[in-house]
């Protein structure tokens, strides 16, 4: 009888739908067809409006793919906006040094390694909580990246530095959007394929129960801190090479976009649970009501109110129990 | 036990049906509860009882049935509608916020109001105070909830549902967290709640407290009631039988089994050392091997398993594995060496709650279900589904979150996740705690079949029946050592592991002379409150206790007697700590009126030692340092052979006992009619006449007087202690009935001098007051010095025969006999 229940239900029934699993899917094709209906004149359904959302919302997309592991570690991270801002200004002013454009991506590159790993240490062997450690952190990578240019952007003289962050197109496609689906199918198959991504939720969901099941949860802490870092700072690199100059402001505040996107995608903000689609819809959908509201010709002012308001809204469906 | 009146039910559950997902869970079960009355809910895994009560509660609702309060149908429709209907609930986890103090979580979202709107803590102090003292618990409303131990959360949970007028109380589990000592207290709430009219529905899986405290059992079992009865008509085999479905005897009854020990241990510790509780162990584990390991909490016994599992660092020490010296400093270490542990909290170490049976099962596999560092989830449902139905845990899904789980079903997932894992030696700390019986027996059944497959198991268990029915070899732990290694067959019965597990040998008590230094420069100050001083045994105890406060400095200021008065005793005490002495060491006449006055004596900074019994709540660290106890069961058992022996087996006996709940007598009584009972089954025990003092011996006197007359066959007399027995003795010659025999506990003067005469007195079991005296002065300067003492000292009696009385006599009162019994010895 137990193996008979047991197969009867192991196929999911449609009963058994959960909805509010898939809100952030929902509220975004309802969102886009709102749009669509009410801004189709306004030129919202355009092939170049559209690819504009992306491209407006790509580098907040891959910031939130990486921190969408420390969210679902049990962790946070508040300093990414900062530390892209200190990555753009360390790979332009490498790029324009004799190290050139190969020596200016690894100094990107390095400077979230650096940070993360900072981050990372003093989150596991210091035992400071990861909140405290990266609100430090944002004003430190933010000081820093303001000191080192007295707060005067850096040019990017490199072509090729900037078609391949950001700026350059495939056909019709923009390079971003190409960075957006690499983090997408990356993130995807590590969350949820490999034994990493497992041991972060495990992780997340009960740290202790993850340690005596012979999980290193000081490593999983210590990496999702430092990936964290390193695709921070590859936003900071998509930021330069979209505006073909590095600047300490690039990526200001994108800490509270790239939250808001995780946890509207699905994340459990107490970690244990998340997902990676769920986030990259969740940017796109900042995107699109940023881009509609514009569109609708409201004031910056109204837009935030909205924004707002929808955010909670659609973290307030989502919520179980 | 009281049952309960054929009054109107408090609350009636008529013919309720429900079923989830179509699949049903209750299939028109009836249940009512009586005021007054405790009604036990039993049943295995998914037997519906949750779901029963959760009915009650408002948390689901009925597919059909009908509720009833007071006789009138009702609707429950949530849980606010269901405590406006006077129905409270205890949670087993416990639904307190540690930060708040108690009565701001009693009145929690109910508070009191002032005139302004605001919040009035002071009437909700007040209202808990008055809550507190209807229930007859002492609770500083004003105390933060965390600082609190876990006893008196439970009690602040019951203020909270009273304090909404609850008539009818629903008890889930509730000593799943509480001590022996705050599972009494706890028992003493649930009378007084009663004699309130207040019903009771209790929910545990521990036989023995459903014996102690129901009224009525009803046993669910598959979602219908297979009964409903008075507690007095069952027997814990019967019921156990009702719950399971079949006989069980054979789970907890224990097998033999072969172990080879001769061969390379699979896991060899050699004096190891982590952290404060693993001083020093060594111990072998044998291939297919059960090893249990007994201890009290905090004798080192988790934190044991911890170090070799590597989550507590190893400070010193050799482990080895097959032979091999193996370093484990973190659980991959372990893992490696195919060391797996089952931790002893399941929820918070072994379960990522949230998670469903697969991730859970799969979490240390990981590894092995990868390639090219992609999971294989096909093979990894495979292997989930294969034990989900070797094991039978009971889920309709291997996507189920593990927390809809029961207790039962979730340690088994926490058991299969290891077996997957293949390993050599597996750790299990407490594997039952917290699951029910049908479970139970299986996961016992499952240890032993792994142990046949030729895997180490080590078992921690706190029950002593579990312990005995799987284990081979048993490791006592105490203080972080281990203290003994008992073979299986050496193990006659559950008292023998329970004595070995509290005995601290009073070897260990010992201060260094730096130590004795210290504590004269400390110029300290005792005072010693009897219970009574009537007999050579107090006489000596106070010499034992003198003679040790002289050798550390200390000024003994008072010496009292209560003559078994409690009133008499809290008066001393409070003379007594005007004083303000540094320690009091004390045994309390009664062990509830009396606690309060001790609890008040630590919180002034007074070190209180405790000779033979502690009184009702008090803790061990905050409010008395240690407890020195004689052995009084061992000396029950003592007499009771003594007397058995010099009657050859047979005849008929008397019994002269302590008529009070003093817990020292208690357990001698006990123990002296167990034994006879059990062992001798040629003795019957013809009368029992309790005394109540305080002239022991007149009353004694009185007493052994009716049996001799009312049983002119009568062959001995057992007296609970000497100064009794005295009377006794007197009866006895003056009835002319000279061939009476008697047996006692303590070795007085006058008994002395009769067993070396060897007439009527044939045995005495006999304690070491002047020894317990010393040590008890010992751990009160061990606690002046701020050190940690062993919470619990017992002495071994003595069995004393008229052969052995130099020896005895010597090693009781540290001195000669008197020359009367020495003269007696050799006439």
């Amino acid at each position: 009888m137990q193996s008979k229940m047991l197969n009867e239900r192991a196929r999911p029934r449609l009963a058994d739908f959960d909805w509010r699993q898939y809100i952030v899917y929902i509220g975004f094709l309802v969102l886009f067809l709102l749009f669509s209906i009410l801004l189709g004149s306004a030129g919202f359904t355009s092939v170049s409006n559209l690819l504009n959302i992306v491209r407006q919302t790509a580098i907040i997309a891959v910031m939130a793919v990486a921190v969408t592991f420390v969210i679902a570690a049990g962790e946070i991270d508040l300093s990414v906006g900062s530390v892209a801002g200190l990555a753009s200004v360390m790979t332009a002013l490498a790029i324009n040094s004799s190290v050139g454009l190969l020596g200016g991506i690894v100094a990107g590159l390095l400077t979230g390694l650096v940070v993360g790993a900072i981050n990372g240490w003093l989150v596991t062997k210091i035992g400071i909580p990861s909140f405290l450690v990266t609100l430090g952190m944002l004003g430190i990578a933010s000081g820093t990246a303001q000191w080192i240019t007295k707060t005067a952007p850096v040019p990017i003289p490199s072509t090729l530095y900037n078609n391949l962050f950001g700026s350059g197109q495939i056909g019709p496609i923009p390079s971003l959007l190409l960075w957006v689906v690499i983090m997408l199918i990356g993130g995807y198959v590590v969350l949820r394929k490999t034994p990493y991504g497992r041991q972060v939720l495990a992780t997340g969901g009960n740290a202790a129960a993850a340690r005596f099941s012979g999980v290193n949860t000081q490593r999983i802490r210590f990496m999702v801190m430092l990936f964290s870092g390193l695709f921070a700072a590859l936003g900071g690199m998509l930021y330069a090479g979209r505006l073909h100059t590095g600047r300490f402001s690039l990526g200001q505040g994108d800490e509270l976009s790239v939250i808001a996107a995780v946890i509207l995608g699905g994340t459990s903000l107490s970690g244990g649970a998340g997902t990676v689609i769920g986030t990259v819809i969740g940017a796109l959908m900042i995107g699109l009501i940023n881009n509609g509201l514009v569109l609708m010709g409201l004031e910056v002012s109204q837009q935030q109110i909205i924004r707002g308001l929808i955010i909670i809204l659609a973290v307030a469906l989502a919520r179980r129990d | 036990m009281t049952t309960a009146v054929l009054e109107a039910p408090a609350v009636e559950l008529k013919d309720i049906v429900k079923g989830f997902n179509g699949i049903p869970v209750l299939r028109g079960v009836d249940f009512d509860v009586r005021p007054g009355e405790v009604h036990a809910l039993m049943g295995g895994n998914g037997a519906g009882k949750s779901t029963l009560m959760k009915i009650l509660q408002g948390v689901y609702a009925t597919d059909s049935g009908e509720i009833r309060i007071n006789g009138t149908p009702v609707q429950v429709r949530s849980p606010q509608e269901a405590q406006k209907l006077g129905i409270g609930m205890v949670f087993q986890e416990f639904s307190l916020i540690p930060s708040l103090t108690v009565a701001q979580n009693i009145f929690l979202a109910n508070e009191p109001r002032d005139g302004m709107g605001l919040l009035n803590d002071r009437e909700s102090e007040r209202r808990a105070r008055a809550l507190f003292a209807d229930m007859g618990v002492d609770i500083d409303p004003r105390a933060q909830v965390s600082r609190l131990a876990t006893g008196y959360w439970q009690l602040t949970e019951i203020a909270k549902a009273l304090s909404q007028n609850a008539r009818v109380l629903i008890m889930d589990e509730p000593t799943a967290a509480l001590t022996v000592a705050e599972t009494q207290s706890l028992f003493e709430l649930i009378q007084t709640l009663k004699s309130r009219g207040i019903a009771i529905v209790y929910i545990s899986h521990r036989m023995e407290e459903i014996f102690q405290i129901a009224d009525r059992i009803t046993v669910l079992r598959d979602g219908q009631r297979v009964l409903t009865t008075t507690t007095a008509n069952l027997t814990m085999g019967q019921l156990v039988e009702q719950i399971v479905g079949r006989k069980m005897e054979q789970a907890f009854a224990w097998q033999e089994r072969q172990v080879d020990r001769t061969g390379t241990p699979l896991l060899d510790v050699q004096h190891l050392r982590a952290g404060k509780r693993v001083k020093d162990v060594s111990f072998q584990l044998y291939a297919g091997e059960i090893l249990g390991i007994s201890g009290l909490m905090g004798s080192g016994r988790t934190e044991l398993v911890r170090a070799l599992f590597g989550i507590d660092h190893i400070d010193a020490g050799e482990i080895a594995v097959n032979g091999r010296t193996t370093r484990i400093s973190n659980p991959q270490d372990a893992l490696n060496a195919h060391i797996c542990l089952v931790p002893e909290d399941r929820r918070a170490q072994g379960l990522v709650l949230m998670h469903d049976v697969k991730s859970n099962t799969l979490l240390p596999l990981l590894d092995t279900f990868q390639r090219n560092g992609i999971i294989n989830d096909r093979a990894g449902d495979r292997l989930v589904s294969s034990y989900v139905e070797s094991m039978q845990i009971k889920t309709d899904s291997i996507r189920k979150v593990i927390r809809l789980l029961s207790g039962g079903n979730q340690q088994k997932v926490v058991i299969a996740k290891w077996l997957a894992s293949k390993p050599d030696i597996l750790l299990m700390d407490e594997p039952t705690a917290g699951v029910d019986i049908g479970s139970k027996t299986e996961i016992l059944e499952l240890i032993r079949r792994l142990a046949d497959e030729g895997k180490g198991i080590i078992v921690i268990s706190s029950e002593f029946t579990e312990l005995l029915a799987v284990a081979d070899r048993v490791l006592v732990m105490r203080n972080g050592e281990v203290k003994q290694t008992l073979m299986r067959q050496e193990i006659t019965s559950e008292e023998m592991l329970q004595q070995a597990v509290q005995r601290a040998s009073a070897r260990e008590v010992q201060l260094t002379d730096a130590k004795l230094q210290q504590i004269q420069a400390l110029k300290a100050t005792a005072a010693i409150v009897m219970h009574y001083s009537g007999n050579d045994w107090a006489t000596a105890q106070i010499e034992g206790l003198k003679s040790q406060f002289a050798r550390m400095g200390v000024d003994v200021i008072a010496v009292t007697d209560a003559n078994f008065q409690p009133e008499k005793q809290i008066a001393d005490l409070e003379a007594v700590m005007a004083h303000k002495p540094n320690i009091i060491v004390s045994i309390p006449t009664d062990p509830v009126l009396t606690a309060d006055t001790y609890k008040k004596a630590a919180a002034q900074g007074i070190k209180v030692v405790f000779m033979d019994n502690v009184p009702k709540g008090l803790v061990q660290g905050t409010d008395y340092v240690s407890v020195v106890s004689a052995d009084n069961y061992g000396n029950g058992v003592a007499s009771a052979r003594l007397m058995a022996e010099a009657l050859g087996g047979t005849g008929k006996v008397g019994i002269v006992f302590h008529n009070a709940d003093f817990f020292v007598t208690r357990q001698r009584y006990d123990a002296f009619k167990h034994t006879l009972q059990n062992t001798y089954p040629g003795i019957e025990i013809v009368e029992e006449l309790g005394i109540t003092g305080p002239n022991f011996a007149a009353e004694a006197d009185q007493a052994a007087t009716a049996m001799l007359h009312g049983h002119p066959d009568l062959h001995g007399i057992w007296a609970v202690w000497d100064v009794p027995m005295e009377g006794v003795i007197q009866a006895i010659r003056r009835s002319g009935h000279t061939n009476v025999i008697v047996t006692t506990i303590d070795l007085g003067k006058t008994i002395a001098l009769e067993l070396a005469q060897g007439t009527i007195v044939k045995g005495v079991g006999a304690q070491r007051p002047f020894d317990q005296g010393i040590t008890e002065a010992t751990l009160a300067g061990y606690a002046l010095l701020g050190d940690e003492p062993p919470a619990d000292v017992i002495y071994d009696g003595v069995a004393v025969t008229r052969g052995n009385l130099l020896d005895a006599w010597k090693k009781v009162y540290h001195q000669d006999p008197p020359a009367d019994v020495r003269a007696a010895l050799q006439g």
